[in-house]
């Protein structure tokens, strides 16, 4: 099972320059779904792929999906060739994206966030203006249920 | 009568500017349990992230008790 505070720190604690996007944002901003995964955008500095990369090795990130036995080099090299990565984690399913559909690369997703306080961690999580942005963009299904819901927040939360 | 017509205009106008997600939600609905929100809505992000995992751990925990099922 997905370990979501746990996996915060340890993006947190090794200083990962990081937006919480997706499900676990519509969470934390007040939905009241279930997630099974936690979905970032990540800057794509080389300072910060090296960090990131150190921070999750000890969490063997592998690709989720792929075939057993299939070569996957987790390092700062491959962070670098690569911009999305779907992975399976010793904390639980983890997906790094480099950019967001209706946003943009990390600092366009970065200036749509505010930081929250999650247990220890203070982490920047996409608002919901962003978050209504990257599911028009997105369009799937989910998305329409995800859009429905930010509609109600709104509409409880306005003053 | 001019009024009600202009109105029913407008209001068509309105849904074709209206994104796509707002035309579709006008016709359906989506089955969005506003008390769910509402009782979220009251409580810290630590504190939605910590009932998430909760239910994450009751259906993990139902699905062993449910133990393997036959196709």
């Amino acid at each position: 099972m997905i370990e979501v505070q746990r996996l915060l720190e340890v993006l947190a604690d090794s200083g990962t320059e990081f937006v919480v996007i997706e499900g676990v944002a519509m969470v934390l901003r007040g939905s009241g779904r279930v997630t099974v995964d936690v979905d970032v955008c990540y800057a794509r500095d080389d300072g910060n792929l090296a960090r990131l990369a150190r921070a999750l090795a000890p969490y063997h990130p592998r690709l989720r999906g792929a075939p057993e036995g299939l070569p996957f080099l987790w390092d700062d090299r491959t962070l670098r060739s690569g911009l999305n990565f779907t992975l399976t984690t010793d904390l639980g399913d983890l997906d790094l994206l480099g950019e967001v559909p209706g946003l943009g690369s990390f600092e366009a997703v970065a200036r749509g966030a505010t930081r929250l306080e999650i247990g220890r961690v203070h982490a920047r999580v996409l608002d919901l203006d962003a978050l209504e942005r990257s599911k028009r963009a997105a369009g799937r299904a989910k998305d329409l249920l995800d859009l429905a819901e930010i509609a109600e927040i709104r509409r409880r939360t306005k003053p | 009568m001019a009024a009600k017509a202009k109105a029913a205009r407008d209001t068509a106008a309105q849904r074709e500017d209206a994104p796509w997600d707002a035309r579709i939600l006008e016709l359906i609905d989506a089955g969005i349990d506003g008390t769910l929100i509402e009782e979220s809505l009251r409580r810290t992000p630590t504190e939605r992230l910590a009932r998430m995992q909760a239910m994450l751990a009751f259906l993990e925990q139902a699905k062993r008790d449910r133990g393997p099922t036959t196709a």
